[in-house]
């Protein structure tokens, strides 16, 4: 019997191989398309814009690109609007970031509330993030009018005199950070799922050892969220990092009153799509990617420290 | 094997259509060539109520050109100059297209030289332009564009306002000063009227700009290679002091925080104080602002725009021009388009709309239009010595004048002392100076 089997065993390795092999090929061939479109789409306009990043090429020009080596990155070095656009996004990261999850985590144990009507609130909170950007900052260039715009009216009804917001370099950022908030309701409803995965006994013994309320949010909620708050934490550095639209539009592309909003993008827009030095702008954003990969990483590495998942505990 | 058969009929499925639009052309298109009729395609980023002014120079063109069929193709503005180059650089460029390049750029531009095209029809720029456009339009001696219009300054003024508050109307004769004493009988901000409507923003023809040339002062060298020793000079000092003064002394200009609350969103008015009727005077190009001007609902006039006693006026000239991009497989054909949209004959379809100002002399005689009192400043003031706006001249203008913006901004927002300005453009003329120099050692590496 054991003869049988063992003589077997290379011809069912073989015939289990090209089954393998032939499901391989079968599987490629169905992401066929997907993977052309990536490779046609995303992967080659990558590495071509790595070799733009060494040339010299005025889009509009009718010259070629010019290879000049690594002169974009050095001539990067000494650009003062460069180091104040990486300014201006890390402010805006450090300041929107932390926000975001702390406000995002604060409404979604609201709306984990057990009361009636509470899909409407959910749905209505949600909402907001939904809607495309350009509507979204059109609606707050009105909020934000210093003279008849809501929010200052608000203020003025409770006698404090509002500042000029946009059209004030001490304020413009905060006033976009203001802005963030508009979309808090998606990240809150991926808490929510996070929230709603919690084991409800966890909650009813920690009361029964006489855990108060805060404690139990600092020794339940929050290390069993620290997965959701890792996930959130890297999705908004990179979204930190890649905001463009909302400010495009909240300063005509300008960057705002002494580029107090020059955001990274927006200056590599200016220089891309205005001043049409394309290679200058591929190398800002080769820079602008190696910095987001680095800040994910150091996310990353820091999350042993943090994060704690529940498959750890068996 | 079943499996695979259908994944492989996926992929013909999504891929054969995708294919096929490639490789077969449209119906009309293939009509076309059966009947040898050259498509070519006229790109514009101009408004919508244009629009039927193009379309009626392309219908009379292809009415005298039967072999030739054009498109016209409107873009929106804020993409135009994107579209057009990444088309271009995609190899799919405009045959005709409204150029923006400064005439520096002009040689290593996507705009063909048209001297041989000119020459080879007869076509003398001088007799049939208005010889102060050709300035912005050729480079050393060799055309790249033919003028679409003649956009030139004038004052326009508010007839119901001045009357309204008993001022005289504004002559030919006035001077700065009595166009600031006039603005501040005008103004009253609590009402939300003021004189002058000031768009801000340094080096635009509804701004700073012909103001300092009436001072003596300039921006950049002629050439555009130079900041220092012209931003910084004593002329241009006392110009932006004034513009300071206009703006915080005199208060004849409304706030920039209230400028984009003007007119009715949507309008033409939007964002526009003259417009809506909350600012009395408004230095205007007359290419953009005729056809808005139509829209007004108080009676208008125009005067030449004022300067300082004594002083010579300029005219802050600079036209739109029509290039052909030097890519074009049929520049025969659109060369044809250019000659006739540019000549006296399509500038008679563009007087009868007038919304922009034609380029052609025979037209504002033919037409009247340099006896009609609105238009006969521009008229008057075409004949005035002109230089090429600092944003033309200088071809890095907009990679390199940040700081001075800045500055513009800083004095819009009153945080900057009139004592100080002489050293802030001091400064800025240095920054603005080693970002050119870089600028151009780079374009000639």
């Amino acid at each position: 019997m054991a003869r049988t089997v063992d003589l077997a065993r290379p011809a069912i390795r073989r015939r289990r191989g090209r089954l393998a092999r032939k499901e391989m090929l079968e599987g490629y061939l169905a992401i066929s398309p997907w993977l052309i479109g990536l490779l046609v789409f995303a992967a080659l306009p990558i590495l071509a814009s790595l070799g733009l990043s060494f040339t010299d090429w005025n889009a509009s020009s009718a010259q070629a690109p010019a290879w000049i080596g690594l002169r974009n990155y050095s001539d990067l070095v000494n650009d003062e609007y460069f180091w104040t656009a990486l300014r201006v996004t890390f402010v805006y990261a450090l300041l929107s970031v932390p926000l975001n999850l702390i406000v995002g985590l604060f409404l979604s144990m609201l709306l984990n509330q057990k009361l009636r009507g509470m899909y409407l609130f959910r749905t209505l909170f949600y909402l907001p993030s939904v809607i495309a950007g350009v509507a979204t900052a059109t609606l707050w260039l009105w909020i934000f009018n210093p003279i008849y715009g809501l929010l200052n009216v608000i203020l003025a009804k409770v006698g404090i005199a509002g500042p000029a917001w946009l059209s004030d370099p001490a304020w413009a950022l905060y006033a976009v950070v203001i802005m963030s908030l508009w979309g808090v309701g998606g990240g809150a409803v991926i808490y929510l799922a996070g929230l709603q995965n919690i084991p409800a006994h966890l909650y009813e013994a920690a009361s029964i050892d006489g855990a108060g309320r805060w404690a139990q949010l600092r020794h339940i909620t929050l290390p069993l969220l620290s997965p959701t708050i890792l996930f959130l934490l890297v999705m908004g550095i990179i979204g930190a990092f890649q905001t463009f639209t909302t400010v495009y539009v909240l300063t005509g592309g300008t960057g705002g009153p002494e580029q107090s909003v020059l955001f990274f993008m927006l200056y590599l827009y200016q220089k891309a799509f205005q001043d049409f030095q394309m290679g200058y702008a591929s190398a800002m954003a080769w820079i602008g990617a190696a910095i987001a990969m680095v800040l994910a990483l150091l996310v990353f590495k820091s999350s042993p420290l943090w994060v704690h998942y529940e498959s750890e505990r068996t | 094997m079943r499996r695979l058969f259908a994944v492989l009929i996926a992929v013909v499925v999504v891929a054969v259509p995708m294919t096929r639009s490639l490789s077969v052309p449209s119906t009309a298109t293939a009509a076309r060539a059966r009947a040898n009729i050259v498509t070519i395609t006229w790109w514009n980023p101009d408004i919508v109520a244009w629009q039927p002014t193009y379309q009626a120079l392309a219908r009379a063109f292809m009415k005298q050109y039967p072999h030739i069929a054009v498109q016209v193709i409107n873009i929106p503005e804020s993409g135009y100059a994107t579209k057009v180059a990444t088309n271009i650089a995609g190899g799919k460029g405009p045959d005709v297209w409204v150029n923006s390049h400064t005439p520096e750029q002009y040689p290593t531009s996507p705009a063909q030289p048209l001297n041989s095209f000119m020459a080879a029809d007869h076509v003398n720029p001088n007799i049939w332009f208005q010889p102060a456009v050709s300035n912005a339009l050729t480079y050393k001696g060799i055309y790249y564009s033919v003028p679409r219009d003649m956009g030139i300054s004038a004052l326009a003024y508010n007839v119901d306002a001045f009357n309204k508050a008993h001022v005289a109307l504004p002559t030919d004769r006035w001077t700065l000063m009595d166009m600031v004493a006039a603005a501040k009988k005008l103004t009253n901000a609590s009402q939300h009227h003021w004189g002058l409507n000031y768009e801000g923003g340094f080096g635009t023809i509804t701004d700073l700009s012909p103001i300092l040339w009436d001072f003596g002062g300039s921006f950049v060298s002629d050439d555009g290679h130079k900041a220092v020793g012209y931003m910084d000079s004593p002329a241009t000092i006392k110009a932006v002091q004034f513009d300071w003064d206009l703006i915080n002394t005199w208060k004849v200009v409304p706030p920039a925080t209230v400028m984009g609350s003007f007119g009715i969103a949507g309008s033409s008015a939007q964002g526009n104080a003259f417009l809506a009727g909350n600012a009395a005077l408004d230095p205007i190009d007359g290419d953009y602002a005729i056809g808005d001007l139509k829209s007004a609902s108080f009676k208008w006039g125009e005067a030449i725009y004022p300067t300082l006693p004594g002083h010579p006026h300029y005219a802050y000239l600079y036209p739109a021009g029509y290039s052909m991009w030097r890519g074009s497989t049929h520049k025969k054909e659109a060369w044809a388009l250019m000659k006739f949209i540019s000549s006296p004959a399509a500038n008679a379809i563009v007087a009868k709309t007038l919304f922009w100002t034609p380029p052609t002399l025979a037209t504002w005689k033919q037409f009247g239009l340099d006896k009609i009192s609105v238009w006969a400043a521009f008229w008057k003031t075409r004949t005035f010595q002109t230089k090429l706006p600092p944003w033309i001249a200088a071809q890095f203008w907009g990679d390199c004048t940040t700081p001075l913006m800045n500055l513009s901004d800083k004095i819009e927002r009153d945080v900057v002392a009139r004592a100080a300005i002489p050293a802030q453009l001091k400064a800025i003329a240095q920054k603005v100076q080693s970002c050119f120099d870089r600028d151009y050692a780079r374009l000639h590496r």
